[in-house]
């Protein structure tokens, strides 16, 4: 950055907005006993229905049908498919983490074939030919 | 193509032909163009996503997933105010078994374990049997921002969005563990929420505090947020409050609180949200060894919320800036801009002091260059005397980013 920009500031500073002036914040306890909530104030039983899955599948590709089988039952394929580009390694203790912690009933035979589909997962994403769920492509 | 030509937000139809090329190109035309996208500035990694009104309770948000429900709020809301509307506020949970419905007639908050005497609640009894407190926190995510990380790292690819400032109405928890009686020896205070892990052995998502953190009297166990019940996806009926400390503590469906007479050392505490114990949790990327501990309390940043990164503006004019600051665990005493790469900073003014633990609106104004770009910097401080780091931070949890924000201007015609 040169110097003609470096000195762009005002002369004067930078310049306060109207409305924006500094106050001074009067001594604050959080725990202080306030509250703008009126006594009246009740809270109503709740009834909702979460939306179906956006991108319900995982896209076409060698290993698709093993990703579908084993990584559906507890999150969104959009958490796989919104990952960084990860490498082999990083997406074996991926699967080693889902298995052990969080006890996800992965089949044993099937772990190769997961493995192939989220590796060239990030194959993809590292060339940029790869599509966000949704439809966009990276834009990378 | 350079991933900076577009400037993150919502995307038109001609910034995404141009961000996607040919081959983007005919996968989308293989859908529908309905759908509106947002673009969170990610480098290195899938930057777009779709905004969603699917989801109750909730009006546009980014998806980020819809099971569990991850959403991030869109940066365009942090630039009116410093409270964060709740249909608009972030949304994380950790496991799908998040119940749909809630009978405020039924429910009841229990206090077991260490105590004289295990007690259940009523939400009647909670409105109205103890004394109410309420202030303004922020409330953010451990991960926010992670998408931002360099190198990446995997997890929740967060932008900035999520985060959000309310004011919580409720009770003391000290107040409700008084009831119970908390027994000497007592060590941590363990929360639960009305959401199960899905799979049977699953570590169900369960948080701690220290009993004296617990009972320091800020601690709330809130029924309101901005005046009104919570959204179910925010926490109906009841919601921890943890102010100054990141959001994984402010466990949300709040229906179970165990004191314990020893350390919590289940998975949510003693091997999840770790991080270095380092200033501001930074390391050199690839350090394999570290001393680790539990992430804790929030530190400064600052975000400019009315520019959008490679903007483009007049040439030789008079540009304002502004944008939000929070300082952490103290307030914000000031924040400061830069337009030469932080060798020099100049004071932004500040806007109404909302409390140690909220937002506050900062805003000044440069002159722009003549022809180029700029990068404007903006650096909190906050009344501890900690200042925002210089850099983007790393740890291999993409936890706790609070490096300096840089948003590039560009000079162009046709502005």
């Amino acid at each position: 950055m040169n110097r003609t920009i470096a000195l762009a500031f005002l002369a004067s500073g930078l310049m306060g907005i109207a409305g924006c002036s500094q106050e001074k914040g009067a001594s604050f306890s959080a725990g202080q006993a306030v509250a703008s909530v009126g006594q009246d104030f009740a809270l109503q039983s709740v009834s909702v229905s979460f939306p179906p899955d956006k991108t319900a599948e995982f896209p076409a590709g060698a290993g698709a049908d093993a990703i579908n089988n084993n990584c559906r039952a507890c999150h969104s394929p959009a958490m796989i498919l919104t990952q960084p580009p990860l490498k082999h390694e990083e997406w074996v203790k991926e699967i080693d983490k889902m298995r052990t912690t969080f006890k996800a009933p992965v089949n044993d035979a099937d772990v190769p074939a997961i493995l192939a589909y989220l590796d060239n997962l990030s194959a993809r994403q590292n060339e940029g030919s790869l599509a966000a769920p949704g439809g966009a492509a990276t834009t990378k | 193509m350079d991933r900076f030509n577009h400037p993150p937000g919502r995307m038109t139809r001609r910034s995404l032909l141009g961000a996607t090329g040919v081959a983007g190109l005919a996968l989308m035309t293989a859908r529908s163009w309905a759908q509106s996208l947002y673009n969170l500035g990610l480098p290195g990694k899938l930057s777009v996503r779709p905004l969603t009104t699917a989801f109750p309770q909730k009006g546009e948000m980014v998806l980020q997933r819809t099971r569990p429900p991850l959403l991030e709020t869109p940066m365009e809301v942090f630039n009116v105010g410093t409270i964060t509307p709740n249909d608009r506020f972030f949304v994380r949970w950790h496991w799908a078994a998040v119940p749909e419905a809630v009978d405020e007639a039924a429910f009841r908050l229990k206090v077991r374990g260490h105590v004289d005497k295990e007690i259940e609640l009523t939400l009647d009894q909670i409105l109205h049997d103890f004394e109410r407190i309420e202030y303004q926190a922020i409330n953010q995510c451990s991960g926010n921002s992670r998408g931002l990380f360099q190198p990446s790292v995997a997890g929740g690819e967060w932008g900035n969005g999520a985060m959000g400032n309310a004011l919580w109405t409720g009770i003391r928890l000290k107040d409700v563990l008084d009831r119970a009686g908390v027994k000497s020896g007592a060590v941590d205070v363990r929360m639960g929420g009305l959401d199960e892990a899905l799979m049977p052995d699953a570590p169900k998502f369960l948080k701690s505090l220290a009993v004296d953190h617990a009972r320091d009297g800020e601690v709330m166990i809130a029924f309101a947020m901005n005046k009104e019940q919570l959204p179910l996806l925010n926490g109906f009926p009841l919601r921890l409050v943890v102010p100054g400390w990141y959001s994984t503590y402010w466990v949300k469906m709040l229906t179970d609180i165990e004191v314990l007479d020893h350390p919590d050392d289940q998975f949510w505490m003693a091997k999840a949200y770790q991080i270095p114990k380092t200033p501001f949790g930074n390391i050199a990327p690839g350090t394999k060894d570290f001393p680790k501990e539990p992430i804790n309390r929030m530190v400064p940043r600052s975000f400019v919320t009315n520019l959008k990164d490679g903007q483009l503006v007049k040439p030789a004019a008079p540009l304002a800036i502004s944008g939000i600051a929070m300082g952490g665990d103290a307030g914000v005493a000031k924040v400061e801009l830069s337009i030469d790469d932080g060798k020099s900073w100049s004071a932004a003014s500040l806007g109404a002091d909302g409390g140690k633990y909220a937002f506050r609106r900062f805003a000044g104004s440069i002159a722009t260059p003549v022809s180029g770009t700029m990068t404007i910097l903006a650096r909190c401080t906050n009344n501890n005397g900690i200042a925002q780091p210089p850099a983007m931070i790393w740890n291999p949890g993409g936890y706790m980013q609070c490096g300096i924000e840089r948003t590039r201007i560009t000079v162009g015609g046709g502005v």
